[in-house]
């Protein structure tokens, strides 16, 4: 339903620099979906090309993709999962920091919902490691966190 | 596992608004002097309300378990605005109750904005207790959508009472009961109406075995009706008692999108018409409801789209709509993926007398289906006033369906469309 009402700004397009240097095209209305862009947009104009230092030329392509398809207003639940089926768990973190950047707020949610299945009954220590969290107790302290807990842990079928 | 659904009539709403990108805007347009940009933002680095919306959409059961992960993490899980709580996930209901109970006393004080409470009985029953300790307290905490789903693996959805509070609760906008009966909804309309805060957007109740059946009026009055605008009512007996036109949404004043989904309807006696109108209704889908022998009239000012799948042949509609524009009826037969279809290859099914009042809309007419009757039988009731005078912009007729069945009269249909028709383009378009 996010139809942008045809202006003169309906087919143009925006360049964006990534972080590596490589350019990639969009349209201005699928920038208007990334606040961020849309914010440097009004601040710096259309005519120049839009640098994205914290996104890459990896995961950008992936972006303009999933946005593409927004604003003809084509995704659907199949697409969704199309989208995501051959993406890592660590392709799906890159895409998620990314979109939270540009502040992408569909593509976020999302990828926020996809994560979150990844993430279902994974042990600890995956979690642990896919957040990239250091973890900071002490081995007694983390045995006595444990069982204190121990009903957050107890009853739950595992599949890990 | 899917914990986040979307209703019928999309409304996502979002739980949390996210801070900014860990970039400031200054640090942005600044780009050749920029020290703080530094290779990629790592997870770690979100701010807390961005990890608390990443672990809303997890169940419960997960995000809890991050209390271990470091120092940052030990209650961090207690702010989550969600709570998904799932029976399934546990090796017995009694681990799964402990575990509810903990969660919400060791929660902070923090709002929930969404409850997904999913428990699968063993018998047919539930467990109130745990049911009115977990309801009671989300609508202390500021609840915005509520969603139930209490599977009894044995007979069905087994009988639920609602907690006062739920009533009492202003939060509250969008209500889903699947797979139960909220068992007060099935009395009688009571003398005095319930007071209650309660205003909610959108309403669902989908039992999936039905059960005595509801009381329309009973429904409306306890749930509130009046300011909803969206109701989703999925497989259930809905009674009425009897008048002659039956009209049981007019006072649904700000309904903009219905859903009737395998409804049967009790209507003692029968009335001759059963009427749907609703002031700001825009969106009408009715799919595989029994009607009997009524008349269906859709009066709807406002209408937008009318759905129509049917289950059984030989219904009537009348569309009493005056001049509305840009009108789609799809009116088709279940296709395979809604079970077998209910008639052997080669039987023609007869389907919809559709009857057009005063100023008709400009209208797309759209019909997936084998046979149309219309024609000579089409005569104005003497209630409304006289001619008919339709707008139809297009007659799309899908002729043919899963499985081979015949268009008979096409001609005759296209005539009369035809005659109705004061457009001067006018389309047939055979599909």
């Amino acid at each position: 339903m996010a139809q942008e009402a045809s202006s003169s700004t309906s087919s143009k397009t925006i360049s964006l620099k990534t972080g590596d240097g490589e350019i990639f095209e969009i349209e201005a209305s699928a920038a208007k979906q990334m606040k961020t862009v849309q914010r440097l947009i009004d601040d710096l104009g259309d005519d120049i090309t839009i640098p994205l230092h914290n996104v890459f030329s990896k995961e950008l392509p992936k972006i303009i993709e999933y946005y593409k398809k927004d604003i003809t207003g084509e995704i659907t639940k199949d697409f969704e999962a199309e989208f995501v089926k051959d993406l890592n768990d660590d392709e799906v973190k890159v895409l998620f920091l990314a979109a939270n950047y540009l502040d992408a707020n569909k593509l976020f949610e999302f990828l926020s919902q996809n994560i979150a299945d990844r993430l279902e009954s994974k042990s600890v220590e995956y979690v642990r490691k896919y957040f990239g969290v250091e973890n900071d107790f002490t081995p007694e302290e983390e045995s006595k966190l444990r069982e204190e807990r121990a009903w957050s842990f107890r009853g739950i079928k595992e599949d890990e | 596992m899917v914990v986040r659904q979307k209703s019928d009539f999309p409304d996502s709403g979002r739980i949390l608004k996210r801070s900014k990108p860990l970039m400031s805007d200054s640090a942005l347009q600044d780009k050749d002097t920029n020290d703080a940009v530094e290779g990629k933002d790592k997870f770690e680095d979100m701010p807390n309300c961005v990890v608390l919306h990443t672990l809303s959409f997890m169940e419960t059961k997960d995000a809890v378990r991050t209390c271990v992960l470091s120092k940052r993490w030990r209650n961090l899980w207690t702010g989550i605005p969600c709570l998904n709580f799932n029976s399934k996930s546990f090796s017995r209901l009694v681990d799964f109750r402990r575990f509810v109970v903990c969660v919400l006393s060791r929660r902070d004080s923090s709002a929930v904005k969404v409850l997904n409470y999913s428990r699968t009985g063993v018998d047919y029953a539930t467990d109130q207790n745990l049911f009115n300790k977990v309801i009671d307290y989300v609508t202390s905490h500021g609840v915005e959508e509520i969603r139930v789903n209490l599977r009894a693996k044995g007979r069905g959805s087994p009988p639920v009472d609602i907690p006062l509070s739920l009533f009492n609760c202003v939060s509250l906008k969008k209500l889903q009961l699947k797979d139960c009966h909220p068992s007060k909804a099935t009395w009688i309309l009571p003398f005095e109406p319930p007071k209650h805060l309660l205003h909610l957007k959108q309403f669902t109740l989908d039992p999936t075995a039905p059960g005595h059946p509801y009381s329309f009026a009973g429904l409306a009055n306890i749930f509130g009706f009046a300011t909803l605008t969206t109701l989703n009512l999925c497989r259930l007996t809905l009674s009425f008692t009897g008048y002659e036109t039956l009209n049981p949404f007019e006072n649904c004043l700000n309904l903009k999108n219905l859903l009737l989904r395998e409804i049967r309807f009790m209507l003692e006696p029968v009335p001759e018409d059963f009427v749907i109108s609703a002031p700001q209704l825009n969106n009408l889908t009715l799919m595989c409801c029994r009607f009997f022998k009524c008349n269906l009239v859709i009066a709807a000012p406002k209408l937008i789209s009318f759905n129509y799948l049917y289950a059984a042949p030989g219904a009537m509609f009348e569309f009493n709509i005056p001049s509305v524009h840009n009108f789609t009826i799809n009116i088709c037969e279940p296709q395979n993926k809604l079970g077998a279809p209910h008639q052997k290859p080669g039987e023609k099914t007869k389907h919809g007398l559709i009857k057009m009042f005063r100023e008709g809309p400009e209208a797309e007419l759209s019909f997936s289906t084998a046979v149309v009757s219309c024609g000579a039988v089409i005569m104005p009731k003497k209630k409304c006033p006289s001619c008919c005078r339709c707008q139809w912009k297009a007659l799309n007729l899908r002729v043919g369906s899963t499985y081979k069945v015949f268009v008979n009269k096409l001609d005759q249909i296209t005539a009369y469309f035809r005659h109705c028709s004061q457009h001067g383009e006018y389309d047939v378009l055979s599909i």
